[in-house]
């Protein structure tokens, strides 16, 4: 579930940097790159590279940030999905599994429960 | 689902922080798990409970099973003189509102948080005094 939401957002994050960049790479194409190009400073290749290879790029670089903050972050707890992790006990016994066998569940307390 | 830790190094932290705090306020003992409870999660958290040993008559065990999105508070013999079910219902109520909004960690912070302060043990003034 997670993965299918990482693509998609990656996919998103891709196709909209690709967009924005290069629509307006395509509206200059006509007026100066076609000077720069007659001119012969710029070969069909080099234009090509400006135009379609640094928007690409660009897009690149924010889909590495955008994944690489989220896996900085580490796996969070989502409610609804299913518990991934190895169950955690701060301030339990030093031997939790011995312990457990070994103990009979609590009488005369008291305590609440809940759900979410 | 490949198994993981549940909290961060930081997040943990804050938890075992908290737990600091509330064992100081009150003087009882706190104690969080978080993991699988099963199908009957009461029995599961009294055992729990019972783990933690000679402690656990003046112990607070906070179970949380975030897969099946239930709370148990267990409080033993003695712990539940300081910190009777009310105070345990409104610790309950911190906790999962902040679980239901996916913040687990913090939930668990202020709500152990919340029953130190209801456990807490009342300075007594003048003591020696006739």
């Amino acid at each position: 579930m997670g993965g299918v939401r990482s693509a998609y957002r990656a996919a998103v994050v891709a196709l909209t940097g690709t967009v924005v960049l290069l629509v307006p790479a395509a509206a200059h194409a006509g007026s100066a790159e076609d000077e720069i190009v007659r001119e012969g400073t710029l070969s069909t290749g080099e234009w090509l590279l400006w135009v379609i290879g640094l928007p690409l790029a660009v897009a690149a670089v924010l889909v590495a940030v955008v994944l690489g903050a989220s896996a900085a972050r580490g796996q969070r707890y989502r409610p609804g999905l299913t518990w991934w992790a190895e169950p955690a006990w701060v301030n339990g016994p030093e031997q939790p599994d011995r312990a457990i066998e070994a103990a009979v569940p609590t009488q005369g307390g008291g305590g609440a429960r809940a759900r979410w | 689902m490949p198994a993981g830790e549940a909290f961060s190094d930081r997040q943990r932290e804050e938890i075992e922080r908290a737990v600091r705090l509330a064992e100081r306020e009150s003087g009882l003992r706190f104690s969080v798990y978080v993991g699988t409870l099963g199908a009957d999660s009461r029995e599961r958290a009294l055992r729990l409970h019972a783990a933690l040993g000679p402690d656990a008559t003046s112990a607070v065990l906070v179970a949380v099973d975030p897969g099946e999105r239930r709370l148990e508070i267990v409080t033993g013999p003695e712990s539940k003189r300081q910190l009777d079910d009310y105070s345990c219902g409104l610790g309950a109520l911190s906790m999962t509102t902040q679980f239901a909004a996916g913040d687990l960690a913090g939930g668990i912070v202020n709500g152990v948080l919340t029953l130190g302060e209801h456990a807490r043990t009342p300075k007594v003034l003048h003591l020696g005094q006739d």
